[in-house]
């Protein structure tokens, strides 16, 4: 699990005083983590991620006065994106071009698993269409928890700091989503 | 020890096999109770790895596959990032200063902007003063003096030279405008690179209306009426 990072108060100087290249380095080291978690939120959507991508960085430039590094960049970078893919999706839903569970597989399936035609990979992708499904449904702030701690390896306090939480309501979300995932994938018949 | 209730031990294994992550939610004695009732009791195992392998198979079928976007793709996102952050983060800058002043115009003429009134004013009216007096002797046949004044005439001061005063009165307009720069806020637009006290003294008529219009002059706002007065008088 990656230990939680403070940033070093010459680094923390160096961001505030708007140093490019030291930014450019940042983007170089954070655009990977980034752009997967804004991919699993735009549901495969690769266009939305790279806009998402896009907008982090802007958002994270133009506000990196506020940034007070007592959580690692990361953090907060996951942090601006998870929540500004949270508001990009409700926006979208509100124009009718997300339906929740509907009309997104193909996304993620040409994403995902191009070309695949064994039987075990044919599993595979109903496995994780599946899983793509439960996590849909889960309260956006489950969705935001789940997706950082199982994807992204995040530890509870980095969660909770990139999800504006206390690290205690971040396990208990954590754990009310595990929960609820398994019990969406028992009632479709899969072993949980 | 009797085992756990289900919830319980399913937090226990949501929270991973660091003990340390179940402080804050756990009695302090609980997980390493837990473990060792865990490792004696194959009902409560089960469901422990159970849970946790469950999440174990999500990981693995992560909702993307990573191998599709390479080093390449990411090199050429960065600098479709970078590209664009840099060049909105240059045109950042103009428009919030506009935007102070769109602002501050409804609340019409006060303060730095009644000054500045003033100051255009008492200049359009030293040129149009000159040109009418004396200025304008060089293109307007100046009238027929009387006989009787004929004499008289030939001493009449000999006229202004008016591009010599028109340049005295940007000159004077822009030393304002110069000495206003080293007010606090301005300070900040000069270390934001928009627009220095060289910029200033270098500028025509339009660019010094466009840096007025753009909020340049905001700081005479908090001129009281006696320094406005004296300014104007200064002009």
């Amino acid at each position: 699990m990656p230990a939680l990072a403070s940033v070093e108060p010459e680094l923390l100087e160096r961001i505030h005083a708007g140093d490019r290249e030291l930014f450019s380095s940042l983007i170089q080291q954070h655009s990977r983590s980034v752009f997967f978690v804004a991919l699993r939120f735009a549901k495969g959507d690769e266009a939305l991620a790279r806009d998402l991508v896009q907008k982090t960085f802007m958002k994270a430039w133009s506000a990196r006065q506020s940034f007070r590094g007592e959580a690692s960049f990361k953090s907060w970078l996951l942090r601006i994106c998870s929540n500004l893919s949270i508001n990009e999706l409700q926006r979208a839903w509100r124009r009718q071009e997300f339906v929740p569970g509907e009309g997104l597989s193909e996304n993620f399936e040409r994403l995902a698993s191009p070309g695949e035609s064994s039987f075990d990979q044919l599993a595979e992708r109903e496995a994780r269409s599946y899983l793509r499904e439960a996590i849909d449904l889960l309260s956006p702030r489950q969705r935001q928890v789940a997706l950082l701690r199982i994807y992204e390896d995040l530890s509870f306090h980095e969660v909770g700091e990139a999800c504006g939480i206390s690290a205690n309501n971040a396990k208990v979300t954590y754990h009310h989503a595990v929960r609820n995932i398994r019990k969406f994938l028992s009632e479709k018949g899969l072993a949980a | 020890m009797t085992c756990p209730d289900n919830d319980t031990l399913t937090l226990f294994a949501s929270l991973g096999e660091d003990l340390h992550e179940a402080e804050g939610l756990l009695e302090p004695w609980q997980p390493e109770s837990l473990v060792a009732h865990i490792k004696d009791c194959p009902a409560c195992k089960h469901t422990v790895e159970d849970w946790r392998s469950s999440v174990e198979q999500w990981k693995s079928v992560d909702l993307v596959d990573k191998s599709l976007f390479g080093d390449g793709y990411f090199d050429k996102l960065q600098k479709e990032v970078e590209s664009k952050l840099w060049s909105d983060a240059k045109e950042l800058i103009r428009p919030e200063v506009i935007t102070l002043a769109e602002r501050r115009s409804p609340r019409g003429l006060t303060g730095r902007s009644l000054v500045a009134t003033y100051a255009a004013a008492a200049l359009l009216l030293l040129g149009l003063g000159f040109a009418l007096l004396g200025g304008g002797a060089s293109s307007i046949t100046p009238p027929t003096p009387l006989a009787a004044s004929s004499s008289a005439s030939t001493e009449l001061p000999a006229a202004p030279d008016v591009d010599s005063l028109e340049a005295q009165g940007r000159a004077l307009g822009r030393s304002l405008l110069a000495a206003l720069a080293v007010d606090d806020s301005e300070g900040e637009l000069a270390d934001g690179n928009v627009w220095g006290v060289n910029t200033l003294l270098g500028s025509t008529e339009d660019e010094l209306e466009y840096l007025y219009r753009s909020g340049y002059g905001s700081p005479l706002d908090d001129l009281s009426d006696e320094e406005a007065d004296a300014l104007i008088q200064q002009l």
